[in-house]
């Protein structure tokens, strides 16, 4: 039966595509292959803003960003320009990936609690002070 | 409570959208009501338990859990979608022959409904445990139980409006052209969350991007606007997608179609 063939193809395909992602796990695979360890930006959520309000980073390059929540009540970093959408429970650190950026300002914001926002300004490699090493943009 | 009503109507919305469009593209399906409806009832039960795992989901896999997760899940209702379009490819003259000549319903085998059921309660899951974890959130930040609930009825019943009115339209197209409306209904629905799964991939530094906004419509239609957010669940309209996001929407289209087109009659 031509149709019973198609479904096995169309799961074998999605399936198979889909566990190989989990089953890869998150570091251990990266798309373009072992590199160095990625800058680190911290960001913090506390009461009802971001600390600090405006973060500034290097364009042209990927980072992590480690978003805490200190409060008692889980958070939900969001931003439509960054294409970022991740939440943070009560009292933890979820890590969002970022870059490389291009120039400019970046708005972001806290879905569980309107009217909490922050930036991040993206800004040329060099002016942004001590990066620790100069990760090749992929 | 104006703000709990906001946020529950988006999630919502959403979630009532995808019910709207799989519960119209199964009339004519024996029994699609009570399977719908329990994937409806499943899905609100997982949303509690995501909701309440939601710490550790996000804290595993070295703190990229969520995206993960949400890849995953929404990666499992294309599949689901997909096996009901080629299913239907397959018994949709059928369906349509017996609809037209009496009015009665086809039974189709438990497995194709089991699809329907998964992708209802996937839809309801991921917007309902988002909810659960909001509504947690203004309860801690000590807001009243009734302004809570309030906000919370009055976002429920206005999403759920919304999505009655979208199955109202589709039950209106002429049983002539209903399938392959709805096929494609269902394909574009696939497509989109297809293309969301890769955004959450890239999100946890899994699948490159490719490159960010090959285009940015958002002069014309903003994401965030009321009909941009009904045509990002529908369609899976993004104003400034990614090249690994248009391939995955693109993929989709090609796979389930090209299956839909090998397995009709």
């Amino acid at each position: 039966m031509r149709a019973k063939k198609a479904r096995a193809f169309l799961i074998s395909i999605l399936a198979g595509a889909g566990l190989s992602f989990i089953s890869s796990g998150a570091q251990a695979f990266s798309f373009w292959g072992p590199s160095a360890p990625l800058p680190v930006y911290k960001l913090d959520i506390v009461g009802r803003g971001f600390v600090p309000k405006a973060l500034a980073v290097p364009a042209g390059q990927k980072f992590k960003l480690v978003v805490s929540n200190k409060n008692a009540a889980p958070s939900e970093f969001e931003s439509f320009t960054l294409h970022r959408e991740q939440v943070v429970t009560a009292g933890s650190q979820t890590i969002v990936f970022l870059g490389p950026l291009e120039t400019g300002t970046y708005g972001f914001f806290d879905d569980f609690q309107s009217g909490v926002t922050g930036t991040l300004k993206v800004v040329p490699a060099q002016a942004s002070a001590k990066t620790p090493s100069q990760a090749k943009p992929r | 409570m104006i703000a709990s009503a906001i946020i529950v109507f988006r999630e919502v919305l959403e979630a009532a959208l995808v019910v709207a469009v799989i519960l119209g593209a199964t009339k004519g399906l024996k029994g699609r009501g009570a399977w719908v409806g329990w994937g409806i009832a499943a899905g609100v039960l997982g949303a509690l338990v995501v909701a309440a795992f939601m710490g550790e989901i996000s804290q595993s896999l070295s703190g990229v859990g969520q995206p993960i997760f949400e890849a995953s899940v929404l990666l499992t209702a294309v599949l689901m979608l997909g096996w009901h379009n080629i299913w239907m490819s397959r018994h949709g003259k059928r369906i349509a022959a017996e609809l037209k000549r009496m009015g009665s319903e086809v039974h189709l085998g438990r497995k194709s409904m089991t699809a329907i059921f998964a992708a209802t309660a996937i839809a309801v899951l991921r917007e309902g445990s988002e909810i659960v974890l909001f509504l947690y959130g203004v309860a801690a930040n000590g807001a009243g139980a009734w302004s809570i609930l309030a906000g919370g009825v009055l976002g429920l019943a206005g999403g759920a409006a919304v999505g009655f009115a979208l199955y109202l339209g589709i039950m209106k197209i002429p049983v002539r052209y209903f399938f392959r409306a709805t096929g494609w209904m269902i394909l574009l629905l696939a497509a989109g969350m297809a293309s969301q799964a890769a955004a959450f991939l890239n999100q946890a530094d899994l699948l490159p991007a490719i490159r960010d906004s090959i285009w940015n419509t958002s002069w014309l239609l903003s994401g965030q606007s009321l009909a941009g957010n009904i045509l990002k669940t529908l369609v899976g309209y993004t104003p400034d997608p990614s090249a690994m996001q248009l391939v995955f929407y693109a993929g989709t289209i090609l796979v389930i179609g090209g299956l839909m087109k090998l397995a009709q009659e």
